[in-house]
Parts: structure tokens; sequence; C-alpha cells
């Protein structure tokens, strides 16, 4: 989910966006805050919250898109990835001062389904379900909508697109809002699984980060099916090999995969 | 090209000017007559440890405070009591910044006395400048045996070394005699490491079987395959040796997937472990230094230290680890009479305090004497239940209410 | 580069030369040879980074190859110059593979392909306990005097910066200059582009490895952490970037803006220090954007 979201923010506008995670850890927090008062089930918050990470989306565009739009592609990078950088250590620390130190955990559940033999936990297939409804979703919404439309003529060719009349600025933040909403999405479910401390936006906008490149830039069914096929990787690796060089066989995978891609392309 | 100039200049100015005012102003502190007793330390207020550890300066600070408005620390040498100051930095639980600030507290801010960071990594990395510069150098969560093992002269730790830190919870399966087998879940870090090397042997006197090991990153989320290997060796006991976030993700899977030994044992079972699972921590075994109703030392003052600083014991079950860090390191300049540094590490090597988990004292190389108990979470509570002489209920497990 | 760039550059470098000898105890010892280490890392990012066009968040691969196959060797019981001298060439060897692997790459690809080669160079060390400490990591006694290890600490930094500046006004930094403006154009016109951007990222490799060996030299402790570390490849982006200044002054006067600003805030203020870090990042990033805006203004007037 949280790679879904780079990825429109990556392959549309070619902003590394490194407050990505730190969104999510607002979402999370927002989401504990709320259960204070009532007790929304994930899916009720995400819906009602939809609207405000729209708005943190268009704020964020100001931020770290809008001031850099005519810098080269290099320079834009740079920039991009600085403020962003900048901006989610300003948030984490205003993380820690609201919600305190401790780690962020919002649902205790461990009801399990039997299906056929296999337990499948309640949680995380309700979850997974609804991350593969929204990302079925948005993809319908890139795909039939016009604001789709226009951002994905934008991933592929910046100029031919607004020479077709689509504005860049407007596209982008539409972009942006969307990322931001999946981030907030993920962000909730995330915090139901495992706990999230406060500081840890940097640390989960790393890890998506890989699934974006694996997948495909500028699409969401790229990343969530490498997001998919990376937790196969690691399970079965973990149970052919040893846990501890889990890691070392993903990432090596991963940098393998990348270089025999996209090497000798220009991208 | 004026404006290059210009801006060139300005920055150039504007670093240069942040540079000297860094190495000029950080100009050492005056070393006569000590007006006031200086114990350094770093705390990681942010990076990987700070959920853990992250509120740990408004403690040092709280004890500060009680000391200060119980008049101070007497000082033979100046022939008067002091106050004590803590200097704190934020090493971003990182080695190399650790040990830069332990630099800068040796060299500029002239502390008497340090303390040590928060886990083995990280006081690995920082004890070298307390050694390099001769000043004594008092670790606190940092039991890992690696950090012992170097010949370091100037450090000492008030907790016992990692392979003996679960003995009491093996002393207490040996003794009840109904546990046979053991699978073992570890986190890939230095600590948990040990703590496993230790528990291992100890499970093996107290007569039962490793029939599973599991070593994983400390960054898993996934644990299908270790749950599944675990499950069909159906151990008495599963053990994860591990720091608090992997702990939890683990048990939580493990609830998920019904995994049911008879016991789980958790080696760090706090608070925010308890919450993040709810009912699902209900039963589980793990180590706790200290619980109200034990009395050693000055647990009052040790509830004040807790209450000023606004820090829960359930959540950060180690701050009675500092509390009795700050204990040793008040005993040691009281007896040494003294802020001469050979003098205080002369006093701390051959010290021997009660504090509020025990009596401290300190091996040849460096290790402390202070160990956990075990505890177990019991209808949301946290309970020690061994040693019989200071448990505050008894252990609950298969068979124990016949 | 310009005169007065140059003056600057060299003033600057003098300054770094004389604070190792003058500090070399204490934590003003340790200050001065982090800011030369960084020093070293920046102007040897900003290689490719400039000349190229390509990000790495990885560049702290060769660093802690660096200190580890120094360290390494120092634990087998060589002494110092023949260990530095062989773990150069071990560690250099390494970075070539790397490299070899990273030529083919540009952009959001390349940076995070390196980001790649740094965890698993980290998780690969953290699993090799016997031979590199696992994850508490190497600790090796002083094997070096400090004003020593500062010394050619600055030595290597001013090696760097003269790399730095034979390299862009040589054949290959036109060269690099041409594939970063297309590759395809380059290749053309007959350029061996990824002949290119070896040797642009081999010259900047090696002053890394060597950054790592005497960071070893003098601290005698490294770990996966710290040796492969993000916060490092990060801190050189950062320096390399940060001052919107060309040639080699760019990224000295931003590893003093950066190490100053995390000293300062570090020590100086209570609370929120990664808030007011974060805000001058913001403001330098922010800066860039808008200085550009004015700048274009003014050539569009000055045309007008």
């Amino acid at each position: 989910m949280l790679a879904v979201g780079l990825s429109l923010a990556f392959g549309i506008m070619g902003v590394l966006n490194l407050a990505h995670g730190s969104l999510a850890v607002l979402a999370a927090i927002l989401y504990k805050k709320a259960l204070f008062l009532y007790p929304f089930s994930p899916w009720t918050f995400c819906a009602l919250t939809t609207p405000i990470f729209l708005g943190f989306g268009f704020l964020l565009h100001l931020i770290i898109v809008a001031p850099f739009r005519n810098l080269s592609l290099s320079s834009s990078l740079v920039a991009s990835l600085i403020a962003s950088l900048g901006l989610a250590l300003i948030l984490e620390d205003l993380f820690v001062w609201w919600q305190g130190w401790e780690p962020i955990s919002t649902h205790v559940t461990f009801t399990t389904f039997n299906v056929w033999g296999i337990k499948i936990p309640g949680l995380r297939a309700i979850l997974l379900g609804m991350a593969a409804l929204t990302i079925g979703l948005s993809t319908l919404f890139l795909k039939k909508t016009d604001p789709g439309r226009s951002m994905r003529a934008l991933a592929q060719d910046k100029e031919a697109a607004s020479l077709y009349g689509i504005d860049p600025d407007f596209t982008s933040m539409g972009a942006l809002g969307l990322a931001t909403i999946l981030a907030g999405i993920a962000g909730i479910f995330y915090s139901s699984l495992y706990p999230l401390g406060p500081r840890e936006g940097l640390d989960l906008t790393l890890k998506a980060l890989f699934i974006v490149v694996a997948g495909g830039m500028g699409n969401l069914r790229g990343p969530a099916v490498a997001g998919l096929i990376l937790g196969f990787i690691e399970s079965f690796a973990a149970i052919l090999f040893t846990y501890t060089s889990t890691d070392t066989i993903v990432y090596s995978l991963l940098v393998g995969y990348l270089v025999l891609k996209r090497s000798g392309s220009r991208q | 090209m004026k404006i290059y100039k210009n801006r060139a200049f300005f920055l150039s100015f504007i670093t240069i000017l942040a540079l000297v005012t860094i190495i000029f102003f950080s100009k050492p502190a005056s070393a006569e007559s000590p007006k006031e007793i200086r114990i350094g330390a770093t705390v990681s207020m942010s990076g990987k440890f700070s959920t853990e550890i992250g509120p740990f300066k408004n403690l040092m600070e709280a004890y500060a405070t009680a000391i200060n408005t119980r008049g101070g620390i007497y000082v033979k040498s100046v022939g008067k009591r002091l106050p004590v100051k803590f200097i704190v930095y934020d090493d971003k639980s990182d080695g190399p910044t650790a040990r830069k600030f332990y630099e800068r507290l040796i060299s500029v801010d002239k502390a008497d006395i340090l303390l040590g960071p928060y886990s083995s990594p990280v006081t690995f990395a920082a004890s070298v400048a307390a050694e390099d510069n001769k000043v004594p150098f008092i670790a606190i969560c940092a039991n890992s045996e690696k950090v012992y093992n170097r010949g370091f002269k100037w450090i000492v730790c008030v907790i016992d070394a990692a392979p003996r830190y679960t003995h009491r919870y093996w002393d207490m399966i040996k003794a009840e005699g109904w546990a046979k087998t053991v699978a073992f879940v570890v986190e890939d870090t230095l600590h948990p490491q040990g703590v496993y090397r230790g528990a291992k042997k100890l499970a093996d006197s107290a007569g039962l079987k490793e029939v599973s090991l599991n070593v994983l990153p400390a960054d898993t989320h996934d644990f299908t395959a270790a749950i599944v290997k675990i499950q069909k060796e159906s151990p008495d006991i599963v053990f994860v040796s591990a720091n608090v976030p992997f702990s939890i993700a683990f048990m939580r899977q493990a609830r998920e997937l019904a995994l049911n030994p008879k016991e789980f044992h958790v080696i760090h079972h706090g608070g925010v472990f308890q919450k993040a699972l709810g009912a699902g921590a209900e039963g589980v075994v793990g180590q706790s230094y200290w619980t109200q109703g034990m009395n050693y030392g000055n647990p009052e003052l040790f509830t004040e230290v807790m209450k000023r600083s606004g820090i829960s014991l359930d959540d950060f079950p180690w701050a009675p680890a500092y509390m009795m860090a700050f204990e040793t390191a008040t005993q040691a300049i009281e007896r040494a009479g003294s802020l001469d540094r050979k003098k205080l590490l002369t006093t701390l090597k051959h010290l021997k305090v009660m504090t509020i988990g025990g009596v401290v004292s300190f091996s040849e190389n460096g290790v402390g004497t202070i160990n956990t108990y075990p505890s177990q979470i019991i209808n949301g509570q946290y309970h020690i239940i061994w040693p019989p002489d200071i448990a505050t209920a008894k252990h609950e497990y298969p068979g124990s209410k016949n | 580069m310009k005169h007065w760039q140059m003056s600057l550059s060299i003033i600057i470098l003098t300054a770094l030369m004389l604070s190792s000898v003058i500090f070399t105890k204490g934590y003003h010892g340790i200050f001065v040879f982090s800011l030369i280490i960084n020093g070293t890392m920046a102007v040897s990012y900003d290689i490719p980074g400039r000349s190229l066009g390509l990000i790495s968040l990885g560049h702290a691969v060769f660093f802690g190859l660096g200190a580890y196959c120094f360290g390494i060797l120092v634990s087998k019981g060589l002494s110092f110059f023949p260990a530095l001298f062989l773990s150069l060439v071990l560690s250099v060897v390494g970075a070539l593979i790397v490299t070899l692997l990273m030529a083919g790459l540009n952009h959001g690809y390349y940076s995070i392909a390196t980001l790649g080669m740094l965890i698993i160079f980290q998780r690969l060390f953290e699993t090799l306990e016997s031979i590199t400490g696992g994850s508490a990591g190497l600790y090796i006694p002083n094997s070096m005097s400090k004003l020593h290890c500062n010394l050619l600490a600055a030595f290597l930094l001013a090696t760097t910066v003269a790399c730095h500046a034979l390299f862009s006004q040589s054949r290959w930094g036109i060269y690099s200059k041409e594939t970063e403006a297309s590759e395809e154009a380059a290749e053309a016109i007959g350029i061996p582009t990824r002949t290119v951007k070896i040797m642009c990222l081999m010259t900047a490799a090696i002053p890394a490895c060597m950054a790592g060996m005497l960071h070893l030299a003098r601290n005698s402790h490294v770990s996966p952490d710290s040796g492969f570390s993000l916060t490092l490849s990060i801190t050189a982006l950062l320096a390399s970037r940060i001052v919107p200044v060309k040639g080699i002054l760019g990224p000295l006067l931003g590893v003093l803006l950066i190490t100053a600003a995390e000293e300062i805030i570090w020590t100086k203020f209570e609370g929120f220090n990664h808030a007011w870090f974060g805000l001058i990042l913001l403001f330098a990033a922010l800066y860039q954007g808008i200085d550009f805006k004015r700048r274009e203004k003014i050539s569009a007037a000055a045309e007008n």
C-alpha cells in the first residue's frame, strides 16, 4: 500500500518523497487518538480521513514539488529529496511531542479463520482484502476517470501531456493527494498489525522504495504485485535457508533484477 | 556575477562563523574547586532505541532534583555537599555519535563520572572514549559479554552478564519440574544472542531439551516459518530472546496461528508489550528488575523519582536498572570522598552497595551482580514469581492450581 | 572554476589541515577528524553526482568496505601500513565489482540499487560473525597516533579535492557531462559511456574506501550499522548539494554547514533537535527553488 502511493509520486512527478512513511505514522497516531473517542474500525476511519489526507497531499505538493518544478531532472530530484527529508525529520519530533515515545498499536484481535485446514489470521485477511480493494479502486480511478488518465499521461511524457492541455501542476497535486491517501490507509492498517514507532516514518519509506522500483514507477499494480512476490520470497527464503540470510537474499534478488532489467535502458 | 559572489561569501561567512562558535565556545568547563558533581551520559532520544529509552533524560533530571533537595552528595575532599548535575546528549542510537558525545562529556563538559548509553552495541563504541581518557564509566543496560572482554579497566556494569540474565527463571523451572522441552526464538542482535547462549546452558542444567532454535533478523515481520517449525515440536516452553518490537510482532502472530505451548517466556515483556497484545499477553512470563513490594535499598526514593520523571514503570521496566546505576555512582562518590577519577575507579571496583535491586558489586572485568527476576502477567498485572521470599504472586503454569 | 572560488576552497582546505594538527585529542579532535572524513565523502560523492547527475544512496558501501578490510587484516595480525595498503587493494576490487553492477543504471533506479547494495552489505556483515564480529562489529586497539590519523585524513581530503578538480577538467569530466546530458547522443558521437561511468564512479569510490580505513584507525571500532551507514550516505549527499555553488567549493561549504549545524543543534538546543535540523534542510532546499526562479527572471529580463 505504501509502495503503491510512493510509486505514484515517484513515477508522475519524479519526486522522491522521504516524508511518505511519516504520513503513514501520522495516520496511525490520528487513528489511535480517535479510538479514545469512538471504537472506529480501520476501514471506517480510512473512509472518514480520506478528505483530510487529500488536503495533506495538496499541502505537501506546495512544499516538495511546486518550488522545484522548473529545475532539471537531477536537481529537482535532489531538492525534493532534501525538502522531504527535512519535513520527515520535523514530523518525527512533532509526533514524539504529541503522542509520546511509545509505539502506536491500535488493534488487538487474534480471530483466525480455518479454511480447509489452513489457519488464516482474521484481521490480516480483512486488511489484505481492504488493501486489494483500495488498489483496485485506485487503478480504476487511474484508468477510467479523466484526472486519472491525466496522471498517467503526465507520468509517460510531461511535455506531450502539457501540449494536450493537461495542467501539470494541478494533475501532480492530485497525484500527490492520492498518494497521501494511500499512505494514510497504509498507516492505519499497519498500526492494526504491528507496533509503529513515532520515529519509524523514514524506515517505512525506504522499505517501500524497493518495492516501487521492482514493480515499476508510475503504476499501481506493479508495486502491489512486486510486494506480494517479495513477501513470498521472504517467507520461502526463511524456510529454505535461514531467517538471517533472508534479507540478503531478497535484496540481492531485487538489485540483481534492477541491474538486469534496467541496464541497457536509458532509465 | 555579483549575486553569485555575494551569496557564496555570505554562505562561507555563516559556516565559518558556525564552526568558530563550536570550536571556541565549546570551551572546557572550569576544573578548579568543583561547585557541582557532573555526571555525563547519553540517551537514545532518536533512532531505533528511542521507543525504549527516549524519555530517560527526565529520569536523570528527576534523580538529580531528588538528591539536590536532600542537600546533594557529600564529597570529603571539598568538605561539603555538592549538587548533582546530569549532562545528557542524544546519541541517536548510534555508536560513533555516542563515542563523540562521550569525548565531549569528558574534554569539554569535564564530567566526573559517566553513565553508559542504552544497549550493548552503542555501549561497545561509547566505552572506548572512557577507556582512552581514563574516566570511570558505569554501563547500565548493556550486558553483552563482548563489551567486557576487551580488557578495559575503566568500565563497570550494574547488571550481570547476558548469559545469566534469566538464571532465576531456570532455577524456578528446575524446582517446579513440569517442563521438559524448550524452543528458542532469538533476535539476531547482541543482547538477545547473549541471553540465549546463557539460557540454553541453564535450560540444559534444568533438565530441558532444546527442540527448536530460530534465529531471526531484528526487523522480521513474518514468523510463519518459525512458528510452523515450533508447532511441529510441541515444546513446553517457547523462549523468546528479543527486544520489544520483535517480541510483539512474534507473539501477535503466534496467537493468530494458535501456537500454544504450556508457557511463553519473553525476556522483555513490559507495558508496551502488554498494550500491543491485550489479552494475548496474559500469562506470559518475562524478566523484571523490580516491582512494588520489593524492599531492597530505598524504594521510596525510587518511587519519588519515577513520579517526578513522569515515566511509567510498566512501560519502561528497565528504569530500575538506571536507578541502581544512579545509586552506585552516588555511593562511589561518597565513599571515594573525592572526584578524582582514579580514586573513583578504585572505589567502584571494590564497591559493595545495596540498591533497590539488591547488592551491586563488580567482578574483575567489570560485570555487575544485578539480575532480573521472572515476572508473570497475571490478570493484567505484573508479578514477581520467584524466588519465593520476594515473589508477589505464585507462578501460574499448567497444573499449578492442582 | 572561478579564481575566488579556488582561493576560498584553498583557504578552507588549509584551515582544515591546520586544525587537524592543532586539534588532535578529545572532542575537538574527533570533531575536526569527522569534519575531514565527511568532507572527503562529500567531495568524492560530488564527482559522479555533479558530472553524471547520479544520486547515490549507498556511497557508504565503499566507506564500509574500506573500514572492514582494514579492520579484518589488522585483527589477523598485520601491522598498520601493510594492512592499509592491502585493504586499499581489496576494497578497490570490491568497489569495482559494485561499480560494474551499478554502472548500467540511471536516475531513480541507480539511487534505489545503491540503497539495496548498502543494505545487502549491512546484512551480510552482520551474518558473517566469525570474520566481521557480527552486529557488535570489530574493535581494534589504536593502531596509529591521533595526530598521524588526522594528518593522513587531511592529506586524503586534499587529494580528493585535487582528483575532483582534475576529473572535471579532464577529458573524462567532459565525457561525463555529455553522458549526463544525453547518453544516447554521447554514444552516437563515440563516447564510451559505460567506461566513463565506471571511471567516474571509481574516482569517487577510492577516496571513500580510504576514508573508511582512516575512520577505523582513529576510532578503533566499526560495526555494520556505522560502516554501511545510510546516515553517512545521506550526509554526503546533503553536503554535496545543499550549498548551491558549483565546483569543489559547494561540497566543502556544504560539509562545514551540515556538520556545524548538527553540532550546534545537538549540543546547544534542548529538544526538537531533528525538527531544527529538518527546518534547515527544508529552507536550504526551498532556497534552491526560489533562487532558480529569481535567476530565470533576471536572465529573462536581461534578454529583454
